[in-house]
């Protein structure tokens, strides 16, 4: 206790410099100190030492809420940027540390899975009234011959509900989480890995989950009747891109849609949600 | 124009041409393909490693341990005669159990270490140290640590593959821990009989290809008004290794095209079914042809408390002929001498016996055996004492072990390592010595 007292106490400047660093590093994709779970010696210089100060004096002043500190930080100018490069601020400062521009992020696996729950309308923003795993009568069946968490289900397939609250059980991963370089559960770590390797896009071109959300976001949009295939496409980019597609791309979709077998319906327009979801703009934060 | 305008004006500007252009930015280039191919440290040995992993702990007393005071002990104390006779085999005169008919034929190949230790005698923490190297902390695989050290050689294949994981520990046995997601071993299971997600049963190929053509036109529209990022130019790049690996993935596991005298040699063509370990072996041999750098199988059921005799000899006989025609077939293609061949369990038994007939826990000695990948062949190393059955002439600890089987791949376990918390791990931590006398 007389420890725990002593790492949180308000006069030790590590313990806030460390937990604003890390919030800012989810939120930035690059914390102030690059190497966010190495304070000291070993590890980097922040890139701007008087903010890292203050952040950590504002989280100490205001509770330690984590809460408050990403509102804090999500409402500044700097959070606000777009991805968007310039010339003449790569040859200064080709690192971005000084935050011209936002960092262009992908998605973290909570982000991917709501975001496809929610294009297909079944995200449930509900918050569960327990864990689901109470609902395995022998609870996590630690150390048996197959390893914790053995005939377990995929709970990420198994519920709807918001990633946030899909359960972690040791040893039983889901496969998408694991494809998404969720961390590994037993091990501490402030900042997560970004592979991008093909099981990723195998996954998108055919796990049953994925191909479901597009199927499902397609009937949603056959169900508005809308009077063209412009208005159509242009409605799917707005719910999966959060933009309007170009002319172009208008056109390119229309075109790809009429090469395919099916000819109608949500068969044929859940094929161009799936390729939205395929994309990389939808993978990634810009 | 310069040299950004440049790249934004051509239709195909991401790629190699990009990348050249930030060959200083290291990070980048991890960052488009963690699995591309990397060199070692020095000139290998052994381009790859097949793992025979034997779940349980073999008895070495009625395999690979040849023991005579054993038997002689046991007029006058509480150890156990072996149950099953030595036969000298091959030129080199090694000594193996008469359990294994076909496999000692490759007696020449085979290098016996006898005087294996290991820090724990339970399954579960004895196993997952022999994956990772420590039962305390969860640690990269040694196969995690292999492909994250040189890549892959097939880009349409998982760098790191292990078929029907067996053993306490769960997926700790291949997981990549600290290191990235994607050297983690995937599991390929053949009553699946096909990897996840890797083909689609309502989106034919062609029908396919035209979506991925759609994406890729998108994702380079994307990339031209991103510039330049590496990362991007990788999801480009994810898409076509996936799709390459949706036609050449299913070919690999299957069986169906091998000729009948291979399907002989490995037993697959039994009448009733071909036998499960068989199967694998055959896999690890199609696996490895096509690039694969780890491949683990696993034989369960060594757990020979009580009935060893007649357990050890259903157990053996599943496993002794398709090791042995994996010898076989490995070197008729030239493959064993840079393939290096491992077997064995996380621990081994005691020669004391129980109820008779059948063998406890014993991590202090066992064995393990190597072939090809620059093993010496024919050779026996170490020995256990004939009472204790602890290794006692030059002991090798599983640390050792995996110092080794790094070094045949030309890596130095002292220099693989990952930054991790704030210091740089390794897969043999502070330990860890290669072991020369076993080298050819």
């Amino acid at each position: 206790m007389q420890l725990a007292q002593w790492i949180a106490r308000p006069e030790n400047p590590l313990t806030a410099r460390v937990a604003v660093n890390r919030i800012w590093e989810h939120l930035f994709g690059r914390g102030i100190v690059p190497t966010v779970d190495n304070f000291g010696k070993m590890g980097e210089q922040p890139s701007n030492r008087e903010l890292l100060d203050y952040l950590a004096v504002r989280f100490v002043e205001q509770g330690w809420s984590t809460k408050k500190m990403i509102r804090e930080i999500v409402l500044t100018r700097a959070y606000h940027l777009s991805a968007a490069n310039n010339a003449a601020n790569v040859t200064i400062d080709p690192d971005n540390s000084m935050l011209w521009r936002m960092n262009r992020q992908r998605l973290e696996v909570e982000a991917i899975r709501d975001s496809l729950l929610m294009v297909g309308g079944k995200l449930d923003l509900i918050r569960p009234e327990a864990s689901p795993v109470l609902g395995y009568k022998r609870g996590i069946d630690i150390g048996r011959a197959k390893g914790r968490g053995a005939g377990m289900g995929d709970f990420a397939l198994e519920t709807n509900k918001r990633t946030v609250y899909v359960p972690i059980v040791r040893n039983n991963l889901s496969p998408m989480f694991e494809v998404f370089d969720f961390p590994e559960p037993s091990e501490t770590k402030g900042r997560r890995d970004v592979t991008t390797v093909p099981t990723q896009a195998l996954f998108m071109m055919n796990s049953p989950f994925v191909m479901a959300q597009a199927k499902n976001a397609a009937t949603r949009l056959m169900d508005l009747s809308l009077d063209s295939d412009h208005a159509r496409v242009t409605r799917a980019y707005r719910e999966v891109l959060g933009r309007n597609p170009t002319d172009g791309e208008v056109k390119r979709s229309v075109e790809y849609l009429q090469t395919l077998p099916e000819t109608s319906g949500a068969a044929l327009w859940g094929r161009l949600y799936q390729a939205l979801f395929e994309s990389a703009e939808f993978r990634y934060r810009s | 124009m310069n040299r950004r305008e440049l790249l934004k004006s051509l239709s195909c500007g991401f790629g190699y041409l990009g990348l050249a252009g930030l060959a200083t930015q290291q990070a980048s280039a991890a960052a488009v393909n963690p699995l591309g191919p990397r060199a070692p440290h020095f000139a290998p040995k052994a381009k790859r490693v097949i793992f025979l992993y034997m779940q349980g702990a073999p008895s070495q007393y009625e395999t690979f341990d040849y023991n005579p005071e054993l038997a002689a002990a046991a007029e006058k104390s509480k150890v156990m005669a072996p149950a099953y006779k030595f036969n000298q085999c091959g030129e080199s005169g090694l000594h193996i159990s008469e359990l294994f008919p076909n496999l000692s034929k490759h007696a020449d190949d085979l290098c016996l270490i006898n005087s294996m230790h290991t820090d724990s005698p339970a399954h579960p923490t004895a196993t997952i140290q022999l994956h990772t190297g420590s039962f305390t902390f969860v640690r990269p695989s040694i196969g995690a640590w292999v492909t994250y050290g040189l890549g892959s050689d097939n880009q349409d294949l998982p760098g790191f593959i292990t078929i029907n994981p067996a053993g306490q520990g769960g997926t700790q046995n291949f997981g990549s821990a600290f290191l990235p997601a994607s050297y983690q071993g995937t599991q390929y299971l053949t009553r699946n009989g096909k990897l996840p997600n890797v083909s689609n049963a309502n989106i034919g190929r062609d029908e396919q290809r035209k979506q991925i053509d759609l994406v890729q036109s998108m994702n380079t529209d994307f990339l031209r008004k991103a510039e330049i990022d590496p990362e991007l130019e990788g999801v480009i790049q994810s898409y076509e290794m996936a799709f390459r690996m949706q036609s050449s993935v299913p070919g690999v596991l299957d069986i169906k095209g091998e000729s009948d005298d291979i399907k002989k040699l490995y037993g697959v063509d039994k009448p009733g079914g071909a036998s499960d370990f068989a199967v694998q072996c055959l896999l690890a041999r199609r696996m490895a042809e096509a690039g694969v750098r780890f491949i683990e199988i696993s034989h369960p059921g060594w757990d020979h408390h009580n009935n060893l005799r007649q357990r050890i000899q259903q157990t053996t006989r599943e496993i002794d002929q398709p090791i042995a025609a994996l010898m076989t077939d490995l070197k008729q293609r030239g493959m064993l001498k840079d393939t290096l061949v491992v077997w064995g369990g996380e621990f081994g038994r005691t020669t004391t016996g129980q109820d008779g007939d059948g063998r406890n826990h014993n991590n202090r000695g066992f064995t393990m055996w190597m072939a090809g990948g620059g093993i010496k062949g024919g050779y026996r190393h170490g020995e256990t004492d004939a009472m204790t059955g602890s290794a006692v002439t030059n002991k090798v600890h599983l640390h050792d072990l995996h110092a080794t089987i790094l070094n045949q791949l030309g890596l130095d376990h002292t220099k693989l390592t990952y930054r991790y918390g704030g210091r740089d791990f390794r897969l043999t931590d502070v330990h860890g010595n290669v072991v020369k006398e076993i080298q050819a």
